[in-house]
């Protein structure tokens, strides 16, 4: 048997639907079904992820690895070391590929050997969405923005590994992911550090589209910006040298307001336990009232909880 | 010919925005024979016709400017002065200009008490209504006025004599068409004032008002999920503000530019890339057959009126009304396959030059008057 050209990697944990739907928007791509492979890394899931996907009979190859739960960055690292094609795929597993989305990969990889491509992955916006998730996809989808007029000069916060792909030879010289990064966020932006050291350029295709839906609540983002918070530490620990361009060294290129708020709420933390699950909470709620205006609240208690991850990372400081 | 003395039309109109009723006003009167036909137009006077008045002057056609009638009693009041205004132009035909079933009502009553011999009204959209404050029976009172009802598509035909219960004898149908423009060339300026300097992505228009008829928030919607593309919105209209808003909510303010009113449509046409059309309902829309008349790619949905002259595979793309999914879908293959959908456009541009060329039409509403005069 020969070699499929592309092997889509999705690391997946506790989506079950949302997995499916994913490998279901894999099966009507232009690319034919034997050119490629899809890889998912069921990463210790416990709502049955790993039978429902082992159950589908799609006209792809697919492949459902399994592993305890050690996190994104370990996941895709085991994906990728099953991988045969040429080119790697990293797709997180709430994206839905577009018809021409693996075709549309491939042919960015025609420019260059070392070029790390990162697809677009707009947010479908439903007229009923929920506060913090049309906060996070008008964020996200502005990010799109910013990226489709940028001249291949990609920053390294601009970078992010949920539809990306690179030859796999060159991942692998890097040495892929650091598994050090077991929980939510900055494994990706350790990678593109480390890429960009490698001399890799790092695109953006707007034709490789995967939809991506959003569907956290507030207390879960909240909960992914403490870890960002944390994880943040452990990345300018490794490589100082990129601190400034880092949020955790940009404190203070943020707006007078919020980085007031975020102070005085810091304080407010240090004194009494307990202010950010209270904070938390009291904003989550307003959003799921629709209380107008409450998504002016968000940055400034998301970059609070960051910091309150970074805090605790540091130990305290 | 030349020893019959020129007679006059009286064009109404009552709407209050400039648009493709508006502009099928125009090409009208800018091809009925002057030497035959002395054209004047009757229209309200309010800030959104003053487009069609100065359009008009600068083709030397006369134009009357009415008080606005925007309540039943002023409607009625303004009937009498109407019958004295027909009267003093001298009046052979009276064509309304509707763009509802209903509007252009007391003109078409000031037309029959003037006893205007032929008495006609094009009926350029059709818009669906329950039967509330006696709409059948007015419209049945309207039919009675009139000597023919001029549909714009076989669409408005049909749901004339379906809805109202017109007879055949009574409806002619003369499509809408366009004034097959010179070719503009693509002008990399304008391309850049639309698209920013240096940006190469696919540029996608639409050219509308910015009402709910239009359903330009499908487009709007649907951009999010064209992220390599750029949407372009000729025209202005009550729901700017809404629309706005929604773009910028969905974080694709920068890529879903609103231009407002535009003057420069085949300047536009000639830079983009795709035409795009998503309304909910229509008659024949004037902005498709412009697009298509200029060689330009379209998708338009699968209404009655545009189904007609955008023919699926064909001519160019349809899609469901109302479906942002769907309109985003086939954005995203026309833009994939431009060979294809060049291929159709050039097949739409043949059609329309055929089959929907202006002078054409006027002649044949210059042969409705004389068929209705020699009656």
């Amino acid at each position: 048997m020969t070699s499929p050209r592309v092997s889509v990697v999705i690391p997946t944990f506790q989506r079950r639907e949302s997995v499916l739907r994913a490998l279901s928007a894999l099966m009507t791509q232009t690319l034919a079904p034997q050119e490629y492979e899809v890889i998912v890394v069921v990463d210790g899931s416990t709502d049955g992820s790993r039978d429902a996907a082992g159950a589908l009979s799609p006209s792809y190859a697919l492949h459902v690895l399994w592993q305890e739960n050690r996190g994104r960055a370990a996941a895709c690292n085991a994906g990728v070391a099953a991988a045969r094609g040429e080119v790697v795929i990293l797709l997180d597993d709430d994206m839905q590929a577009a018809p021409n989305f693996l075709a549309a990969h491939l042919s960015a990889h025609a420019h260059g050997v070392r070029l790390a491509v990162i697809g677009a992955a707009p947010v479908l916006m439903t007229t009923d969405l929920a506060p913090p998730a049309a906060y996070i996809g008008r964020k996200f989808n502005r990010h799109l923005e910013r990226l489709a007029t940028l001249d291949g000069s990609l920053g390294l916060r601009d970078f992010y590994s949920g539809n990306l792909s690179i030859r796999r030879d060159v991942l692998n010289e890097v040495g892929g992911f650091d598994e050090a990064f077991t929980v939510y966020g900055n494994e990706d932006l350790e990678l593109s550090i480390r890429l960009r050291g490698a001399g890799v350029r790092i695109v953006y295709s707007p034709d490789a589209v995967a939809f991506q839906s959003y569907d956290k609540n507030f207390a879960g983002l909240a909960g992914d910006n403490v870890a960002k918070g944390r994880t943040a530490v452990l990345l300018s620990r490794k490589h100082p040298s990129a601190l400034p361009e880092l949020k955790i060294g940009a404190y203070h290129r943020e707006p007078l307001v919020r980085r007031g708020g975020v102070a005085l709420l810091l304080g407010m933390t240090r004194i009494l336990p307990g202010v950010r699950e209270r904070v938390t909470r009291v904003v989550g709620w307003l959003g799921d009232r629709r209380v107008p205006g409450v998504e002016r609240l968000y940055p400034t208690v998301l970059d609070y909880c960051y910091w309150c991850g970074a805090r605790e990372a540091a130990g305290g400081r | 010919m030349s020893a019959t003395p020129e007679r006059t039309v009286v064009h109404f109109s009552d709407s209050n925005a400039f648009g493709g009723t508006e502009r099928a006003i125009l090409q009208l009167v800018a091809r009925l024979d002057r030497e035959r036909w002395r054209s004047v137009i009757f229209h309200t006077a309010c800030p959104g016709s003053a487009q069609l008045a100065e359009e008009a002057r600068a083709l030397g056609v006369a134009v009357r400017p009415l008080r606005p009638a925007d309540n039943p009693a002023a409607g009625v009041a303004s009937i009498l002065p109407l019958v004295r205004a027909i009267r003093r132009e001298g009046a052979v035909v009276f064509h309304a200009h509707q763009t509802w079933s209903l509007s252009c009502r007391y003109g078409i009553v000031a037309a029959a008490l003037a006893r205007v011999p032929a008495i006609v009204a094009s009926a350029q959209l059709f818009v669906e209504m329950p039967n509330v404050a006696g709409i059948n029976l007015q419209h049945a009172l309207l039919t009675r006025c009139l000597d023919r009802h001029v549909a714009v598509s076989w669409h408005v035909a049909s749901r004339l004599r379906e809805r109202f219960g017109v007879a055949d004898a009574r409806i002619v149908v003369i499509p809408n068409s366009v004034a097959i423009p010179e070719s503009v060339p693509r002008s990399a300026q304008l391309r850049a004032e639309l698209a920013g300097d240096g940006d190469a992505r696919p540029m996608v228009l639409a050219v509308a008002r910015l009402d709910s008829q239009k359903g330009i928030e499908y487009l709007v919607r649907a951009a999010v999920e064209i992220p390599g593309a750029v949407v372009v919105i000729a025209g202005d209209g009550p729901d700017r503000g809404k629309l706005e808003t929604l773009a910028r909510s969905l974080g694709v303010e920068r890529r879903v530019r609103f231009l407002g009113h535009r003057r420069d449509v085949p300047e536009l046409l000639a830079a983009c890339d795709l035409f795009v059309l998503p309304s909910l309902y229509e008659g024949l829309p004037l902005s498709v057959l412009e697009a298509m008349a200029a060689g330009v790619p379209v998708i338009a949905t699968a209404i009655g009126g545009t189904d007609e002259v955008v023919r699926d595979g064909e001519t160019g793309t349809l899609v469901a009304a109302g479906d942002a999914g769907a309109l985003a879908l086939a954005i995203r293959a026309a833009l994939a396959d431009s060979a294809r959908v060049h291929r159709l456009a050039a097949n739409a541009q043949e059609y329309v030059v055929k089959k929907h060329s202006a002078d054409a039409m006027a002649a044949r509403m210059s042969g409705l008057y004389d068929e209705l005069l020699s009656a």
